[in-house]
């Protein structure tokens, strides 16, 4: 058992390879270190009690969703954000670990989809669709009066207002999304209703 | 084996007759129209309030929305007696008008709107219980598998060949050469995949369907597998379209319940698994080779073709990548014949499409036309015209990857491929109304910066090409640009058009190239 880069390793020097006649270096690591060091030298930061007993959690989790396989990546990611919202680094990290698939390629595979969320929304998700039928009912006037109630009253919490690309609502323009509900033929006043604390000066 | 899956069926249908009969039990059935669109404006609490306050004499079932989404929320009502009520733009206040009440309050009824429609991957979406296979199999559900399975694999392929039945998805490939040429590949597995990834704005229509009809598309996704040779079936459903996973996920469980699917599918000895997966939004997702990616949890990015997925796709074994709305026309295809499917349709190119019909027009939804129909019939006809007030200027066809075309061009009928020269194509079937609040200049723009926002970043010409075309457009749209901005879009068009991977890149630069060939002047007049 060795590690190729492990920082604690022993180093040992072995015969040029291929008669090449340079020394090819390569790293021993003696005593591979135990499953949970290992985890937590995964992590960049120093693991708490608490967040330890939040990755074990998690892993117990996996293990009851999904089978060992890399296809699961995305579902896994999925559940992630179903349960925290977004995706926490330390999250992907252990599913990463989970999955077998390096921290680096989760990572990269979940900045790549326009779903997920890497950073936590405010208390209040407010998405306003700009696509082409939206934005010719009036959508833009909708994200500028709904950004400007939320600006005056964010009703206690920290509200996001994004623009969407299409809720593929077209049919029902123009549409908001309040915290995952849509609301067709939209309305200031419709919308409001679903903001924190009605927003509605 | 040839007469025991017809045998099955008959068995299945008889139990289902019997506990459709069991559960009416002489009461009026409530189907509320319940989909992504219709829950938007309230329909979930209109189902909800009718469920709790229609007396004993009632049921409620939900169905999909039958694409009149204007109309929304719907609810039809079928009385002991055999008449019908409709009720449009309920709200939860109207249960009682359910029974009792007249028609739409109002409204009557649009008979342009259905009357022009041809439906047939549509037929029965909106009235069958969109949760339960019992109503599917009454409305003549799991024929064309039962027939499907009484012919060989090959006879299938025939059958479906000599429809001309194409990709339903934009591609337009003939769907019984991707069945055939995944079949020739030698394989331990073969796999099935539903691209029910809808990631095109201003595109609405597999997820009516996925609603509506998920029965439909389980059907022929089961016959599409058989004729493949796949023993593995996935649905890959966009993330946007949680109903549609939920009722898909469901549709598959019931059939499995009847024997429709699993080991020995109608005792035919024909044995498919078949599985939902989620997408994680992105247009380019939906390209064969990136779902695929996805698939296998890797970055949302497109492969290298060939190999094309008929011989390596996922996970390296022949795999059929089908359109949802694609699957949904085969049930029909085995049902009723080849010559039946045929008939429907303009003379070269047979059967129907569905269109997600958005902008300035008085009927938005889903309809479904045959292959051949002006789209001036579509917008003017079925959608009823632009909105009061306006006059129709052009209109966006084909969404992102294609472009726009003037008011005077709306007479070209509906076929796959190009409809223009300048690369306008029909896509995956979306037209969006275009009015004078629309400048050409906003809404290509609009689209150019949408690619930019997709462009997986893979291949350079894409990735750095796409936002070069949103600056010269937006260097344009402040100062009117200068006839150098007009060549570099021009330039920058052809150059990621020819040079990138997929296909989101190659026709990145049509929307530009088709809105400077008809509305040059006008976006030249902006300066």
């Amino acid at each position: 058992m060795y590690e190729k880069a492990a920082p604690s390793g022993s180093r040992t020097t072995v015969g040029g390879a291929a008669g090449i006649g340079r020394p090819l270096t390569i790293r021993i690591v003696y005593n591979p270190p135990m499953r949970s060091e290992r985890e937590r030298s995964g992590g960049a930061r120093p693991v708490t009690p608490l967040q330890r007993q939040r990755q074990s959690e998690l892993r117990a989790a996996l293990r009851e969703r999904f089978p060992r396989q890399r296809g699961q990546l995305l579902p896994a990611l999925h559940f992630l954000q179903h349960e925290f919202g977004h995706l926490p680094d330390w999250a992907m990290e252990v599913v990463g670990w989970y999955l077998g698939v390096p921290v680096s390629e989760v990572y990269g595979a979940a900045t790549s989809y326009t779903e997920l969320r890497l950073e936590g929304a405010g208390e209040c998700l407010v998405r306003v669709c700009t696509g082409i039928t939206c934005w010719m009912s009036g959508s833009s006037g909708l994200l500028e009066t709904i950004a400007s109630w939320l600006r005056k009253n964010p009703g206690g919490g920290v509200a996001t207002v994004e623009e969407a690309a299409c809720g593929f609502l077209c049919a029902m323009a123009p549409a908001v999304e309040v915290d995952g509900r849509w609301v067709g033929r939209a309305t200031p006043e419709a919308v409001n209703e679903l903001l924190p604390g009605s927003a509605l000066p | 084996m040839t007469g025991d899956a017809k045998a099955a069926l008959q068995q299945i249908r008889r139990e289902a007759a019997r506990r459709l009969e069991a559960r009416r039990d002489g009461r009026a059935r409530v189907a509320v129209q319940v989909s992504h669109c219709s829950i938007s404006v309230g329909a979930d609490g209109v189902a909800e309030a009718l469920s709790a306050c229609l007396p004993d004499a009632a049921y409620v079932v939900q169905a999909g929305c039958d694409g009149a989404c204007f109309e929304a929320p719907k609810v039809i009502t079928a009385l002991p007696d055999g008449g019908n009520r409709r009720l449009i733009n309920a709200g939860a206040a109207d249960a009682a008008a359910v029974l009792a009440g007249p028609h739409a309050a109002g409204a009557a009824w649009p008979e342009d709107f259905y009357s022009r429609q041809h439906r047939l991957a549509l037929d029965g979406c909106g009235e069958i219980d969109s949760e339960d296979i019992d109503d599917y199999v009454a409305h003549g559900g799991y024929e064309g598998l039962a027939r499907a399975l009484s012919m060989t694999p090959g006879e299938v392929v025939e059958e479906v060949k000599a429809s001309g039945l194409r990709g339903r998805g934009g591609a337009y490939f003939p769907a019984a050469m991707k069945w055939e040429s995944a079949r020739s590949v030698p394989s331990d597995r073969r796999y099935l995949v539903v691209n029910a990834e809808e990631g095109e704005p201003g595109i609405f229509k597999d997820r009516h369907l996925m609603e509506g009809v998920p029965h439909r598309i389980v059907e022929g996704a089961i016959i599409a597998a058989y004729a493949t040779g796949a023993s593995e079936a996935y649905l890959y459903i966009n993330a946007e379209a949680g109903l549609s996973a939920r009722r898909m996920q469901l549709a598959l469980e019931q059939a499995a319940d009847l024997g429709l699917l699993g080991g020995d599918v109608l005792g035919s000895g024909f044995g498919l698994a078949a599985e939902v997966r989620r997408g994680a939004g992105g247009y380019v997702c939906g390209e064969e080779t990136t779902l695929l990616n996805t698939m296998e949890g890797y970055r949302r990015e497109p492969r290298l073709r060939p190999p094309f997925p008929t011989e390596s796709g996922l996970w390296a074994k022949p795999t059929v990548i089908n359109n949802v709305e694609t699957l949904a026309n085969v049930p029909y295809i085995l049902a009723t014949g080849a010559e039946a499917f045929r008939r429907v349709g303009s003379g070269a190119e047979s059967g129907t499409k569905l269109i997600s019909l958005s902008g300035s027009v008085r009927r938005p939804g889903v309809v479904e036309v045959p292959m051949g129909t002006p789209i001036r019939d579509i917008i003017e006809g079925i959608g009823g015209g632009p909105v009061p007030g306006q006059t129709l200027t052009g209109a966006a066809v084909g969404g992102p990857s294609s472009g726009v075309i003037p008011e005077s061009m709306l007479d070209i009928p509906i076929a796959p491929g190009r409809l223009h020269d300048t690369g306008v194509i029909l896509g995956a079937g979306g037209i969006i109304a275009l009015d004078g609040r629309a400048e050409v200049l906003d809404v290509v723009r609009m689209m150019a910066a949408y690619n930019a926002a997709e462009s997986c970043g893979k291949c350079t010409p894409c990735r750095e090409g796409t936002p070069r075309i949103v600056d010269a457009l937006d260097r344009i749209a402040s100062n009117g640009g200068s006839e150098g901005d007009l060549e570099e879009l021009r330039y920058l068009a052809h150059v990621v058009g020819a040079a990138s991977l997929c296909g989101l890149g190659q026709a990145a630069g049509t929307p530009v190239v088709s809105a400077l060939h008809f509305f040059g002047n006008e976006m030249s007049a902006v300066r």
